[in-house]
């Protein structure tokens, strides 16, 4: 849970007073369980797919796997947040897990892991971003490597604007406009500014090169070609409905 | 704006009002005055309640951390100030001690970052109890004393050594254009050095060459991040904020970079 603390004590207390709350808690332990065990299961169901293009939840798979356990994870709008929000697990107290999910403003994370880095300079920082927010903030990897950061990016590579396709699938019937971009080889323009970088294709790559990229004693980039946010079975309330 | 302190200067900015030794002794023998008034008045018409009050106040100040907010320390010697002046009864000593505190308050600011603070809580108790016994000539004396330690201090520190010599105490010979003045810029470099920032995410334009004339020159200990769009600086200060819990600054020029990054989230 995430809130200004005495907004959210001032929800809690009012629900309380509205009787929201049984003497019993068993069952309320119990119903969170079973909503976490089918949200887990379907997970699951896709966490080892071995399916072309990359499905976001193997990338998940792979990620979990794969991060030092004092990473910092900023992760973008698109298919990074609302992936990483339900389905990365971390039983860690104090921040770890950023994202800017208040105004969804994209091209946040490749730039905030900077922020993270100077914050936190003996910390592994992680950036997952969609294409669409890596060409909003790209000409900061000449920062990256001028401060020699050693971050590494994800880039989850569509071409398109995911979300808001979904959101013309599932509100408009479909009718899709201005959504679709070309694919950008977002691993060539990294190298371009000196970061070491490598391209995903094949799901069972993932796991060595992020593992490859996280070791890599400088900045690096993973371009992950992965399957778009609208044909997903993404975790989102509003399109699961 | 603070009286007398700021000025500005079209096209050149703010700058802050030159604070040579002969101005802060003039106001300093101001304040002095005042206050010696006050206290004999305070002494006749003040409570034994209120005084209690004020004692346990000045009590309270003791315990303050020494590394409080800078801005902090010289607050709490202003209220005692203040403290006094209501015990006279007559708002006017109020007012005009306000508005000299209001010039004097820079000075009073380094001075406390100089390990003024033992000394000044431990006489305001002793002009406390002088006053608690009506002992207004112990009090006068004991307040007179107070305020002229104070001046040794500021006029040692400010001596015109040289006609570019600026504010109380500088950390750095640099500070201060032609005319002697301390910029804004530097002013505000300083003030982030004193609140303990040690990142600043920016890039400069136009609007900002000053600020950043003074990052060149002055000796603040502040890394200073070059980003690549404004934008970028606000994010790279959000995450900093939120990965240390302390305020993230992120700087650009007024007009478009100032309009970059307000969007931050």
């Amino acid at each position: 849970m995430t809130g200004d603390a005495r907004l959210a004590l001032r929800a809690l207390r009012l629900a309380c007073e509205a009787g929201a709350v049984a003497r019993d808690a068993s069952e309320a332990h119990r119903l969170v369980a079973d909503a976490k065990a089918r949200k887990f299961a379907a997970f699951a169901e896709l966490a080892d797919s071995r399916d072309l293009p990359v499905r976001p939840e193997r990338f998940v798979a792979e990620l979990q796997r794969t991060l030092p356990p004092d990473a910092v994870v900023v992760a973008d709008p698109g298919t990074p947040c609302p992936y990483l929000s339900a389905y990365l697990r971390d039983d860690r107290t104090g921040r770890h897990v950023i994202t800017n999910r208040a105004h969804g403003a994209l091209g946040y994370s490749l730039a905030a892991s900077v922020g993270a880095q100077f914050g936190r300079p003996g910390s592994k920082v992680v950036a997952v971003m969609g294409d669409g927010s890596f060409g909003f903030t790209v000409g900061e990897l000449e920062t990256v490597t001028r401060r020699r950061l050693p971050i590494t990016f994800v880039v989850i590579s569509n071409a398109v604007y995911g979300w808001i396709k979904a959101g013309q699938r599932s509100g408009f019937d479909g009718r899709y406009f201005s959504v679709d971009f070309s694919r950008t080889d977002h691993a060539r323009v990294a190298e371009t500014y000196g970061v070491k970088a490598w391209t995903v294709q094949n799901p069972d790559d993932l796991r060595p090169a992020l593992a490859a990229a996280m070791e890599h004693d400088g900045p690096t980039l993973a371009d992950i070609v992965c399957q778009p946010l609208h044909e997903a079975r993404a975790p989102v309330s509003e399109w699961v409905a | 704006m603070i009286e007398g302190f700021l000025t500005t200067t079209l096209n050149k900015g703010f700058f802050a009002r030159p604070l040579d030794a002969k101005r802060v002794f003039d106001l300093y023998e101001v304040r002095c005055t005042l206050e010696v008034g006050m206290i004999r008045l305070a002494s006749e018409r003040a409570t034994q309640d209120e005084l209690d009050a004020l004692e346990k106040t000045v009590f309270r100040h003791k315990d303050e951390k020494e590394d409080a907010a800078a801005t902090r320390l010289p607050h709490l010697d202003e209220t005692f100030d203040e403290e006094l002046a209501r015990l006279t009864r007559n708002g006017e000593f109020l007012r005009s001690l306000r508005a000299i505190n209001g010039q004097i308050h820079f000075v009073r600011w380094i001075d406390m970052r100089n390990g003024r603070r033992t000394h000044t809580q431990s006489e305001h108790l002793r002009i406390v109890r002088a006053l608690r016994s009506r002992d207004s000539s112990q009090a006068e004396d004991l307040i007179r004393q107070h305020i002229s330690r104070r001046l040794d201090r500021s006029s040692t520190s400010s001596a015109p050594a040289s006609p570019r010599s600026t504010c109380a105490t500088t950390p750095t010979s640099s500070m201060g254009n032609e005319m002697g003045e301390t910029t804004g810029a530097e002013a505000f470099v300083q003030m982030l050095r004193l609140h303990g920032v040690q990142h600043v995410f920016g890039l400069c334009g136009d609007t900002s060459l000053p600020l950043y004339d003074a990052f060149h020159r002055l000796d603040h200990g502040i890394r200073h991040v070059l980003c690549r769009d404004e934008r970028s600086a606000a994010y790279m200060a959000d995450a900093y904020a939120r990965v240390t819990g302390k305020v993230g600054v992120c700087g650009g020029p007024s007009g478009g970079g100032a309009n970059y990054m307000p969007t931050r989230r």
